[in-house]
């Protein structure tokens, strides 16, 4: 009889612990899920920061920026170095990953007609999560003609 | 009977012993685990946010920012810098720091750094709780770069004679500026209880007797080895070279000689890159000049073109080999770029006087 009610007793106590670690394990799923959700919204915003600085590191390039005197202009890319930095960055396209890691970069030349495109800077992601785009309008200067164009800097940043 | 409840008695505490043992080894593994997460989390934040405001101090030149920071320690080498165990890439940034930076505070200082056209923005970092100790020399030249560096950082201004009177103020760091070859130990009993690696110096020997800074120079980096300093020796060198006043302050932020020889490395592949564009620039406004008969013209530019590769030579060669074995690639580049009468800035003023395309 007695030996019966220990064995009773213990099925209880085991089925207690069983409980309370199903509890636990349920609790622990949730809290891993609400924190996968802040962690989600945490790389969105770095993503989103990343695709800043690439464009800022874009319009602030010494090898496109106008200068005269050396006093560069920002938001001015100087056509002839344009042109220079096209073939170049393709060239050397180990160092500027360094800076623009996976990113697709072109100036287009919008007003006066005809438009045009300069490819810069191509590296992109074959599968890819996000592509964050940001466009910068900028003026094209030419040093011959001494004249501005109006044009736009595409910045576009793949990631995972 | 009595037997058989003693056994049950002591069952009971077992089986109360392991599973409190379960339950505290799970709660300690999620503690331990949920710690290592937030350790990794909070570092990444820091870092994500420390490399968008370098990215902005970069893209400003000429300002200084006092950027109050969590209490962690950055560390920095050529290409890296760290929070905690998450690392982060310079980006091809021309970076200049001490090793490590503990404060809860950073100072970012950018300068542009141009041969005579615009290269890159230097970004030079440190901390307030750095001590720089600047020996003057017989020209006031100390003053001079005693104001130009920032006024946030912890900077004194000292003579020769000063050294025995120093006090040790508990900084974690300490660099001395002398504006000569290190001939004395002076003062440095001072920072006996500070590691040898955190008192460090660096010399310009040839800064000795001037009242400028020089476009060019050599540097020794010095490390405190016990009561004496010791020169620092990298790539097999124990003298590397500044390249305008730009990377003489570069020297003062760095480390020691490795770093900086890094640092300067990467500097002098970015000059070989944008002269290669300016290169194909001049090349093409000259041909354009000839095109139009405009001879005065198209002979600025033309020129321009030569002296920029020039540049463009050397500067592979630096950015391979830095630093060579003496200053004369350094100062071939020098010439090249502020030469009164054949470097670039001449032919940029003759570009001026004929109307022309400017070429930088």
């Amino acid at each position: 009889m007695k030996n019966r009610k220990s064995q009773i007793q213990m099925g209880e106590s085991v089925a207690i612990l069983f409980i309370f670690f199903i509890l636990l394990v349920f609790g622990f799923v949730f809290y891993m899920n609400v924190m996968k959700g802040s962690t989600k919204v945490e790389v969105e915003e770095n993503i989103q920061l990343k695709t800043i600085g690439i464009a800022q590191r874009a319009s602030f390039l010494p090898e496109l920026q106008c200068s005269e005197e050396n006093v560069r202009r920002e938001n001015c890319i100087d056509i002839y170095k344009l042109e220079a930095a096209s073939g170049l960055l393709k060239e050397n396209n180990m160092h500027y990953y360094d800076v623009f890691e996976f990113s697709n970069i072109q100036v287009q030349k919008k007003f006066p007609e005809p438009e045009k495109t300069w490819p810069l800077y191509n590296n992109t992601l074959t599968e890819y999560k996000n592509r964050l785009s940001t466009f910068i309008p900028i003026s094209l200067f030419n040093a011959t003609s001494k004249k501005y164009d109006f044009g736009i800097l595409i910045v576009e940043v793949y990631s995972k | 009977m009595k037997k058989r409840g003693v056994i049950e008695l002591h069952f009971n505490w077992i089986f109360v012993l392991i599973a409190g043992a379960i339950i505290f080894a799970f709660f300690i593994t999620i503690v331990n685990k949920q710690r290592e997460f937030s350790e990794i989390k909070s570092s990444g934040t820091i870092i994500t946010n420390l490399d968008s405001i370098l990215t902005g101090a970069q893209v400003s030149t000429n300002t200084v920012n006092l950027i109050s920071m969590p209490k962690v320690d950055i560390g920095f080498d050529c290409n890296r810098y760290f929070i905690g165990p998450v690392p982060k890439q310079t980006k091809g940034n021309v970076i200049f720091a001490p090793d490590l930076l503990k404060g809860r505070e950073i100072i970012t200082w950018a300068l542009d750094w141009a041969l005579p056209y615009s290269v890159t923005n230097f970004l030079y970092i440190t901390d307030p709780q750095v001590r720089y100790i600047i020996v003057n020399n017989s020209k006031d030249l100390g003053q001079e770069i005693f104001d130009e560096l920032p006024k946030e950082m912890n900077k004194e201004l000292i003579h020769k004679n000063q050294l025995n009177y120093l006090k040790d103020k508990n900084n974690y760091k300490v660099k001395f500026i002398f504006l000569e070859n290190i001939t004395t130990n002076d003062g440095l009993s001072t920072f006996n209880n500070m590691f040898d690696k955190d008192v460090t110096a660096i010399g310009f020997p040839e800064l000795k007797d001037s009242d400028i800074i020089t476009n060019t120079g050599k540097i020794i980096f010095y490390q405190k080895n016990n009561n004496e300093w010791k020169e620092q020796i990298s790539e097999g060198m124990t003298e590397t070279f500044y390249l305008k006043k730009e990377s003489l302050f570069g020297a003062i932020f760095t480390a020691d000689s490795e770093m900086y020889n890094c640092v300067m490395k990467k500097a002098f592949k970015k000059l070989n890159l944008v002269s290669r564009i300016y290169s194909n620039r001049s090349s093409e406004l000259g041909d354009y000049y000839n095109k139009l008969n405009n001879f005065g013209c198209a002979s600025a530019h033309s020129n321009a073109a030569n002296q920029i590769n020039k540049i463009i030579t050397d500067s592979s060669k630096l950015s391979e080999n830095f630093p060579e074995s003496d200053i004369t690639t350094i100062n071939n580049i020098k010439t090249s770029a502020y030469n009164t009468e054949s470097g670039i800035w001449a032919h940029n003023r003759n570009a001026q006087l004929f109307s022309c395309a400017l070429i930088y």
